[in-house]
């Protein structure tokens, strides 16, 4: 470059800056686009939530990709040649992993007129203590399977229906929120007890769980506050629930009331709650003493699922990437990332978390992620409470869900319920029904200016 | 600077004239990418086109099996599937691309399914009553077997949330081996049900006549889904307008991700790298014929006829030709990595269920080999998208 080039080159950096720093404009943290740092990928289309972790060595690689196949293909009756692959039901929710976690992504309610896919329902009725686990509705069990083998009835059919609620902000503008009312009809062995529990629960995105997993225990309890000891409004508990594999109670992490310890008991529990597949870690078939036909089907093995086949699954949903966010530097989104640390959005959806070591992924130890969670879990009010206790989550806390790809669901799902029941049709819906101890963010969100608003959604939506 | 130039470019010249060269110089192409993408749809085209005859040869077959069960009506039927498998097993590699066979309401899921349901079709070990065969109350029809499909990996996709988890597989190439072949229960050979089960009364299975009906509609399917494609793709077809008028990149890019994602997640860790850990002697793509060795060489082949531009008889510019141009280094890499991948599928030995099923034996070690040599080609196929500025994809089968 020549003199004059260089001399004029300079005059518009400084130029540049002094412009920057008269507007007052917000600059991004380094490096915040990478909501998983070196575990974050470039994919916005709807596969986004499909790819590993970068840079695998090719042994992790080969168990990702056996997994791949495993979470998506059918499980099929028993007995079948496949004798690895049978032993669906007798009941079951799905066929397969991605029937419900479509695109390794999020599930939703029926529309109109179609059966109940990826949102099921947990059943208890009460008398657990919150170190044991709910107690399994006495005829139909833990959960409701509207599904069965061609031999069998399903448990039930559920239905819907939605009340709308209009609302109104402080500026004036209109919203409306949905309620969902539950029924069950066609149940196969009569009425449920009169004092069941019921819990919709939507089936969550899987992305960046192993990462989640790697946070130390002493940081996620560090953020708890039991007794609101800081007086700030909102506690935040650890949920403390039995790992199957020690007995013991270990610190809950998954799950939508954090009501699973690990991945592997994650993935287990969904395989023998959700599609029927028996494991080393939960060898019984969810049949209930009412259900002799469910007690007298053929089994596919004992257990039915092989340790490999658990073991890459287990894999596959630790290794999922994040996808990187979009538009994190315009000025939009940046005004809204303060505003949601400024309304108190961020007491609960923290930020920052840092993971520790992982053995088997040491690329990934010790890393800054920006999931929006601190795994802990919240009284989110009464319009949102499911009554049903879950360990030491009672009925009105949930867990604070990750917000990372937040604003690629529509993209890579082609819908944007959101909530544990996708009741909110999208993220104004979503924050409009936090309540309890996000209640004071509630009310600062809806005094706030449409443009404020905006700004706010515009910042979800870059995550 | 210009001068220096200028000088450098004479002095080439003179180089080139000195030695007598006659190839053409660098910059000159051998092969433009509109040519490598129109023979690319005449070869899926020719290749869906052989799919079809065999499939209608089977149908055939199968057919005048059901009209007169015999021993040796049963070996022919058996015969023309292993045939039809031929071509479509090498078709495959058209998959992964959103193209006809498996964008939304493509017939992949009707056709190829797997793993299958025995027990919603037909009867098994151990439950003699089960199965839409022996339950009178259903009606065989096409449509009514059409609709009780449930076609995993194309449903999944094709209907995204829409997935229906009420149906199972009971079609397709599967159905048609699960019903000639019969459960492999021997675990030195294939299946062996015996052509009674054909026969009403015929002392061996209940309901011959209903599973006659089911194995001949099951082979109608086929050859219906089968001519969907070939019309999608046949001069003047509507996919195939479509594909010739995308841009050549995206052209390019579609064929890519095709031989990328079959090569490594699909055949390489789906078909037989979870085999090779689950020590499943079942958990193999045709497992009731024992044919999966063919399968996989098949799919092999058909990948390496998308970079060489050939099928069986066909043959003319590939992404061989593109590639070299660009990069000769690349292209001899490449050249070798799909001779050693099927070098290595054809080490494997045969029946493939037999050598998965002892972790560290030496049939175990050569289908490691192979899967590894698989990765190792798909590696290599997104370096050579690369090298002629293409983002290829490997991960995905969807």
């Amino acid at each position: 470059m020549n003199p004059l080039a260089r001399t004029i080159c300079g005059f518009w950096l400084v130029l540049l800056g002094s412009l920057s720093s008269c507007d007052h404009a917000l600059v991004p943290e380094p490096g915040e686009e990478l909501s998983a740092g070196p575990g974050t990928i470039v994919d916005d289309t709807r596969d986004a939530f499909t790819h590993h972790l970068p840079g695998l060595e090719r042994d992790l690689e080969r168990s990702f990709l056996r997994g791949r196949p495993l979470f998506r293909d059918n499980w099929v009756t028993a007995p079948a040649s496949t004798d690895s692959r049978d032993g669906l039901g007798p009941l079951f929710n799905a066929r397969s992993c991605e029937a419900c976690h479509v695109r390794d992504g999020r599930g939703r309610p029926p529309w109109d007129g179609e059966p109940f896919g990826s949102l099921l329902f947990r059943l208890s009725v009460p008398g657990a203590s919150a170190d044991e686990p709910p107690v399994p509705e006495p005829t139909y069990g833990g959960q409701l399977q509207p599904l069965a083998i061609q031999a069998l009835d399903g448990e039930g059919t559920p239905q819907v229906t939605y009340e709308e609620q209009p609302g109104q902000f402080a500026d004036g503008q209109d919203f409306s929120l949905r309620t969902p009312r539950y029924t069950f009809t066609d149940l196969s062995h009569g009425p449920m007890v009169a004092d069941v529990q019921v819990s919709p629960r939507v089936a969550p995105a899987l992305i960046g769980l192993g990462l989640l997993e790697a946070v130390p225990q002493a940081d996620i309890e560090a953020l708890a506050d039991p007794d609101d000891s800081d007086g700030d409004g909102i506690s935040g508990r650890a949920n403390y629930v039995i790992d199957v594999t020690s007995g013991e109670l270990a610190l809950g992490r998954f799950g939508l009331k954090s009501n699973q310890p690990t991945i592997l008991q994650q993935v287990a529990g969904a395989f023998v709650g959700d599609i029927g597949i028996t494991s080393a870690l939960f060898v019984e078939e969810s049949c209930t003493g009412a259900q002799a036909d469910c007690g007298a089907a053929i089994s596919g093995g004992d257990p039915e699922l092989l340790d490999a086949i658990l073991a890459d699954v287990t894999f596959y949903s630790r290794a999922l990437a994040v996808p990187i966010r979009r538009n994190w530097d315009a000025q939009e989104v940046l005004r809204g990332k303060q505003i949601f640390r400024d309304i108190g959005c961020a007491s609960c959806h923290v930020p920052t978390l840092t993971t520790g070591d992982i053995p088997d992924l040491l690329g990934f130890s010790n890393i800054t992620i920006r999931p929006y969670t601190d795994l802990l879990v919240h009284d989110m009010g009464s319009d949102l409470a499911d009554d049903r206790p879950d360990f030491g989550a009672d009925g009105r806390e949930w867990r604070t869900p990750p917000l990372w790809g937040l604003g690629l669901i529509e993209a890579v799902n082609g819908h944007l319920y959101l909530l544990h029941d996708g009741r909110a049709r999208g993220h104004v819906e979503a924050i409009m029904w936090h309540g309890g101890e996000a209640e004071d963010a509630r009310a600062a969100f809806a005094s706030l200016s449409a443009v404020e608003r905006a700004e706010l959604v515009a910042f979800l939506e870059s995550l | 600077m210009r001068i220096s130039c200028l000088l450098l470019a004479s002095a080439l010249l003179v180089t080139a004239c000195d030695d007598g060269d006659v190839t053409p110089p660098d910059d000159m192409p051998s092969v433009q990418p509109a040519e490598v993408i129109a023979n690319y749809a005449d070869l899926v085209y020719t290749n869906y086109q052989d799919a079809y005859d065999k499939a209608v040869a089977m149908q055939m077959v199968i057919d005048a099996f059901v009209a007169a069960p015999t021993a040796s009506t049963m070996e022919a039927a058996k015969r023309a599937w292993l045939e039809a498998r031929i071509p479509y097993g090498q078709s495959e590699v058209f998959r992964f691309q959103d193209g006809p066979i498996d964008r939304n309401g493509g017939p992949e899921g009707q056709l190829n399914a797997w793993p299958l349901d025995e027990v919603y079709i037909d009867y098994v070990d151990g439950d003699p009553t089960a199965g839409i065969i022996n339950d009178p109350t259903i009606e065989i029809s096409k449509a009514m077997l059409m609709d009780l499909n449930e076609g995993a990996m194309g449903d999944v996709f094709g209907q995204g949330d829409a997935f229906d988890a009420e149906k199972a597989i009971s079609v397709g190439y599967h159905a048609v081996e699960f019903l000639l072949w019969g459960q492999d229960l021997d675990n030195a050979g294939p299946g062996s049900r015996p052509y009674t089960d054909f026969i009403e009364g015929g002392g061996t299975a209940e309901n011959g006549e209903r599973r006659g009906q089911y194995l001949s509609i099951v082979a109608e399917i086929i050859v219906d889904d089968l001519s969907g494609l070939v019309d999608e793709w046949s001069p003047g077809g509507a996919y195939r307008g479509e594909f010739l008028a995308m841009d050549d990149n995206m052209a390019l890019t579609k064929m890519m991700d095709g031989m990328g994602i079959l090569s490594k997640g699909e055949l390489g860790a789906e078909r037989m790298d979870v085999g090779l850990e689950t020590l499943d002697q079942e958990d193999e793509h045709s497992c009731f014929s024992d044919n999966t060795h063919i399968d996989i060489l098949m799919n092999a082949t058909g990948i390496q006829n998308v970079y060489l531009g050939r099928y069986e008889w066909f043959d003319g510019p590939g992404l061989n030709d593109l590639i070299r141009d660009a990069d000769p280094a690349m292209a001899d890499n490449l050249d070798a990595a799909f001779v050693a991948s099927i070098e290595a599928i054809n080490a494997m030995p045969v029946p493939f269920d037999q050598a998965i099923s002892q972790n560290g034996s030496p049939g175990w070690m050569a289908v490691n080999a192979a899967v590894n040599a698989l990765f190792d080609q798909a590696d290599l196929i997104v370096m050579g998208g690369a090298a002629i500025d293409l983002t290829v994809g490997v991960e995905l089968p969807e």
